[in-house]
């Protein structure tokens, strides 16, 4: 019904969020963004939403400790032992290479669907 | 001082998207128009807040949530629950359907990591360049050897993505699966 608005919002509200973040944010942009939030409360929630992820996204800076170089850890290969008091590993194998941590099984094919195009971030988990 | 509003509603709303999603989607069978009714909620209860801050926050988004839904099915006069009456489904008790679990820091983080883990590589490491090491996007366009438009592109979708990975892990049928992979294999082919 208004799954077309919806998306059209959520592509405004993302592009508002990744602006603001950026070095060449003016005050301009920041009366544009506050005219273009107070137009519709469904663009403040959107906006909120995004934002919400996007302060979330920044806590990886807590598994990101001691990370060198550029790469990210390669997916599931997370030093998540720190987080989870309870049970100790065995120090020699914190994550032997081929380990896959018990959170990718529960992981697997389905998942809700995808706006569509926003999907060159994408990933096929499960080819 | 009252705390403001939009923090108090990322804090008391935005928190039980996971839940409020798998209640939409085991009740509503349209599943494309499980997102609207999602921001028709929020919207809702924002504009409720504005006013006065409700006292039990999360009962009143699913009562908010579950009279849009109401709405709908009488205004199009059509029957998209799935079998059995609405009422039977819409007013299952709240507390019945989303026992409330306290998610633990550790959890959040692995949950965060999981979803992370979803984006392609190239959106991962753009995210995490700008998000964890904290570099510009011109920095991180010269050390990835992308153009700044790409970055951004990468950023807006990764937002979008990880808001939607984080909260959403409700089951869904193969075919939506494939139609991702399908977009996904198509982006690399550029």
């Amino acid at each position: 019904m208004n799954t077309e608005r919806t998306k059209r919002i959520d592509a405004a509200a993302s592009a508002w969020l990744i602006r603001r973040d950026s070095e060449s944010w003016s005050s301009v942009d920041q009366a544009g963004l506050e005219e273009w939030l107070n137009a519709s409360t469904l663009n403040r929630v959107a906006y909120l939403r995004l934002e919400l992820a996007w302060q979330d996204a920044a806590r990886l800076k807590a598994l990101g400790a001691g990370v060198p170089g550029d790469q990210p850890p390669s997916p599931g290969h997370w030093n998540l032992t720190p987080f989870f008091e309870p049970q100790p590993i065995p120090s020699e194998a914190v994550m032997p290479p081929d380990a896959r941590p018990v959170y990718r099984e529960r992981h697997s094919s389905k998942y809700p669907k995808m706006p569509r195009g926003l999907l060159s971030c994408a990933r096929a988990t499960n080819a | 001082m009252e705390e403001p509003l939009d923090s108090w509603f990322k804090r008391e709303i935005l928190a039980h998207e996971g839940i409020l999603m798998s209640f939409l989607s085991r009740v509503w069978s349209r599943r494309d128009e499980v997102p609207d009714i999602r921001q028709e909620a929020y919207a809702r209860v924002y504009e409720a807040a504005q006013k006065a801050r409700p006292q039990a926050p999360k009962a009143f988004l699913f009562t908010t949530a579950r009279h849009l839904m109401v709405d709908r099915i009488r205004r199009e006069r059509i029957v998209s629950i799935q079998a059995g009456g609405e009422n039977d489904y819409l007013n299952v008790l709240i507390d019945e359907i989303s026992p409330e679990r306290r998610v633990s820091a550790s959890q959040e983080l692995a949950r965060l990591a999981r979803a992370f883990d979803r984006l392609s590589p190239n959106c991962r490491q753009v995210i995490w360049l700008r998000r964890v090491k904290e570099l510009s996007q011109k920095e991180v366009a010269q050390r990835m050897g992308l153009a700044e438009k790409t970055i951004e592109k990468h950023l807006r979708d990764g937002a979008r993505l990880l808001a939607h990975y984080m909260r959403a892990l409700v089951p869904l049928d193969r075919t939506e699966d494939d139609e991702i992979e399908y977009e996904h294999r198509a982006h690399q082919a550029d």
